[in-house]
């Protein structure tokens, strides 16, 4: 029987086609999966029993997660990621706790001023949480929040989930590398003409936003989570911006911890907020600052977990 | 709709199916319609405007072939390119010279009447009266015979892939493609579809990449030392060739897939060994264009040394103008008019070896490549103002290391894309890897899983799509 000439012409091309979707689904995957095993790798959360860092950038740059865990003896996981807003730290803790239901030693949980200020911060913070979308609790945050083809696109390609960001968080966990590597010196005169034109983001108190961090401190005394609010140092500039505001935050942050009895509030500020040469910018400690932050972290709360050793003794 | 955006692979896909399977008298209509749609997605109104060029270029032509008389023809010529550079000018450079009067005025002590006008540019305008004038003048020439179908001219105005940003075309090339029955070709949707991967590539994962950098500095250029002045030129002058030079890439994959074929616009410009090379190899169809309708008519190189220099200038200076209103293009195109003097003048004096030797070439590569990234500088600096102090920055402020901007990491990745860019154009230099559909000594499995790494490329490493530089033009 002779064979249909169209189809005897489809045939490479349509072989071909099928080469290159292969190849397309296997790089993706293979990288894929590299990548999130670096990922978690970075963020800590292969590592059961361990101490929880919750936090945005201020927490990224500002502890040292090697130096934290040589200091308490104990494994430490720093989930943090620079722009994530008080509802993604609560996903975080909630997202780790569900990898490891019996394995939350603690939670360090990075707190600051604008903590309850729902504005602002990165509006697609939300993106950061891409690679995790398998898990239930993270995807159904992604569900709501990120738009449909957005997402569909993320759930045919895994490498589509990766942003430089991720991409640098997963090459260091594979390597290791959980170094402050960021470059730059505080300039006050930057931050005094940003004050003065009023370029600068202002702080505020929403309701929504206690409420949220009322339920989960709640649900953290019900299963009982040790956590810490600790508060990671700004510049003292940058903590006299809005002083009325700054210190309404700073008392409701310690009401919180009184009406819990497993929140401690560890407030990091002093003496640090004055050593300008530790601070690249307003907001961020540069890697010297964050080894003095570290070891004053350790210092405080080391005695408040169970099992950790105390450094200072 | 962006090239770079899935709506514009649906529309593709949609124009594509639609095509191939209605009988072949609908067909031409079918894409005059389509390419107004997709024009139509930036702005309806301008819609009016692209049909005013175009009849009033297919009326000139037709009328130009009607007549024997030699002042009737011309006045017909006349009629084209005064509403075509009409358009042009209006959209384009009125508020420019108005403004320049302006300020010629105001200095002279003296008080000027006509106001700014709010005019919006109609995106595309530079190419598209480009290729519709050619038309008359071909005719006018006699390089090209009158089309009788205003619905194939129009089609030839407004097709789709090179409607926005070229390559230009001209009858000779495209217009003449739509009398022919297209068939739909496997081989031909193939290699477009890898174009277009390849294109895709270039503008979301390198040109937009470099493009954050870029903006970043020269937004403020006083702000930085000249080893990242120097680093940020240089981004940019991989961003704009990936930037342009994807938007020919997606176009001729486009057309391809419809069986049409659109003329190169690059050849590797950055592998040039001199500045009259580059132009050989940059934007092919302008430079191609301003040869036909500018440089001969005002006489070549068959002039004297003197006028045949004046041709350059003007040649150059008037293509620097065609990219923008703003004297920042006319130095721009300035300087490559006295690099190609300069080249001349150095020709004549040391003539160039017919076989030079590896090292040669290379200078040869590395200078012109460093005469194009200083005409970069004027090219996209906001004034004159700006780009002279990057200039001089560079030249006096070195020494430190860069600031590479908010993360090392993205920088690394960044120069890792150009040493890849430039790594796949010494491969496609050498025949290894197909340019334009050459041959590639790559077998076809290769190939389609290369341009499949080229997609998880796209996936890992894209930025966030945005326009295209030469939208601006």
């Amino acid at each position: 029987m002779a064979s249909n000439p169209i189809i005897t012409r489809l045939k490479q091309p349509a072989l071909l086609l099928l080469v290159a979707i292969l190849a397309f689904f296997a790089v993706d995957r293979a990288v894929g999966a590299v990548l999130r095993e670096g990922l978690d790798r970075y963020f800590g959360l292969d590592q059961p029993e361990a101490v929880l860092l919750v936090g945005h950038s201020h927490v990224v740059l500002g502890v040292d997660k090697t130096l934290l865990e040589r200091e308490l003896g104990q494994p430490v996981a720093n989930y943090a990621r620079a722009g994530a807003q008080l509802d993604d730290r609560i996903l975080m803790a909630r997202h780790y706790a569900r990898l490891h239901p019996h394995g939350v030693r603690a939670i360090v949980f990075g707190v600051d001023n604008h903590l309850f200020t729902a504005k602002g911060l990165s509006a697609n913070s939300y993106s950061q949480f891409y690679p995790h979308m398998g898990d239930p609790l993270v995807g159904s945050m992604l569900r709501e929040s990120a738009p449909e083809w957005d997402y569909r696109q993320r759930q045919i390609s895994h490498l589509a989930r990766y942003d430089d960001v991720l991409l640098n968080a997963a090459i260091r966990g594979w390597m290791g590398n959980w170094n402050n590597a960021v470059g730059g010196q505080f300039k006050p005169e930057v931050l005094a003409a940003e004050v003065a034109s009023g370029d600068f983001r202002r702080i505020s108190i929403d309701d929504a936003q206690v409420a949220h961090m009322e339920a989960f401190l709640d649900e953290s005394e019900q299963k009982g989570w040790p956590v810490f609010l600790a508060f990671i140092p700004t510049t003292a500039q940058w903590q006299a911006v809005e002083p009325e505001t700054a210190a309404q935050v700073e008392a409701l942050l310690r009401r919180l911890a009184d009406a819990h009895a497993n929140v401690t509030f560890i407030d990091l500020r002093e003496p640090w907020q004055h050593r300008e040469e530790f601070f690249i910018d307003p907001l961020h400690l540069n890697a010297e600052g964050s080894r003095e932050v570290t070891a004053d972290l350790s210092r405080k709360i080391a005695p408040l977990i169970p099992g950790a050793q105390d450094s200072t003794q | 709709m962006l090239f770079n955006s899935w709506e514009y692979i649906v529309f593709l896909v949609v124009v594509t199916v639609a095509f191939f399977a209605m009988p072949m008298r609908w067909r031409v209509p079918f894409l005059l319609v389509a390419s107004y749609y997709f024009y139509m997605q930036w702005d309806w109104k301008f819609a009016f405007l692209i049909g005013s060029v175009t009849w009033a270029n297919w009326e000139a032509g037709r009328r130009i072939a009607e007549t024997d008389r030699p002042r009737a023809r011309k006045a017909w010529l006349w009629m084209a390119l005064v509403v075509s550079l009409g358009v042009l000018f209006f959209f384009k450079y009125f508020n420019f010279f108005n403004e320049s009067f302006r300020a010629a005025f105001e200095a002279g002590g003296m008080t000027y009447m006509v106001p700014y006008l709010p005019i919006i540019l109609p995106v595309g305008v530079s190419f598209f009266t480009f290729q519709a004038l050619s038309y008359p003048i071909d005719v006018y020439r006699g390089d090209h015979g009158p089309e009788r179908s205003l619905t194939r001219f129009a089609t030839y105005v407004v097709f789709f892939p090179q409607l926005i940003a070229g390559p230009i075309e001209r009858a000779s090339t495209l217009l003449d493609q739509f009398k022919e029955k297209h068939r739909f070709d496997i081989d031909r949707f193939g290699s477009g579809v890898q174009l277009i991967i390849w294109g895709l590539f270039k503008k979301v994962v390198i040109a937009d990449r470099l493009g954050i950098y870029v903006d970043e500095i020269y937004a403020a250029p006083e702000l930085y030392d000249g080893s990242t002045l120097l680093l940020a030129t240089y981004f940019f002058a991989f961003q704009i060739y990936c930037d342009f030079s994807a938007y020919s890439d997606i176009a001729i994959g486009s057309a391809r897939i419809l069986g049409f074929n659109l003329s190169k616009n690059f050849a590797l410009p950055y592998l040039a060994t001199s500045i009259a090379d580059f132009w050989r190899r940059w934007h092919i169809s302008l430079t191609s264009w301003f040869r036909s309708y500018v440089y001969y008519p005002l006489g070549g190189n068959r002039v004297s040394t003197l006028v045949w220099m004046r041709n350059i200038w003007i040649v150059f200076v008037v293509s620097g103008v065609w990219h923008g209103a703003a004297w920042t293009f006319v130095v721009w195109g300035a300087l490559h008019a006295a690099y190609y003097v300069v080249q001349w003048v150095w020709n004549k004096l040391v003539p160039t070896p017919t076989n030079p030797s590896w090292w040669a070439v290379l200078l040869g590569m590395l200078i012109t490549f460093h005469a194009v990234v200083l005409a970069w500088v004027f090219f996209r600096a906001e004034s004159i103002g700006d780009a002279w102090l990057v200039v001089t920055t560079i030249l006096t402020d070195t020494g430190a290391m860069p600031d590479l901007g908010p993360s090392r990491f993205t920088a690394a990745i960044n120069i890792a894309l150009i040493v890849f860019l430039m790594g796949i154009q010494v491969l496609q230099s050498r025949g290894w890897i197909s340019l334009y559909f050459s041959p590639s000594r790559f077998p076809p499995a290769m190939r389609a899983a290369g341009a499949a790494m080229l997609v998880c490329g796209i996936a890992l490493l894209g930025v966030s799509s945005s326009a295209f530089i030469y939208f601006q033009f």
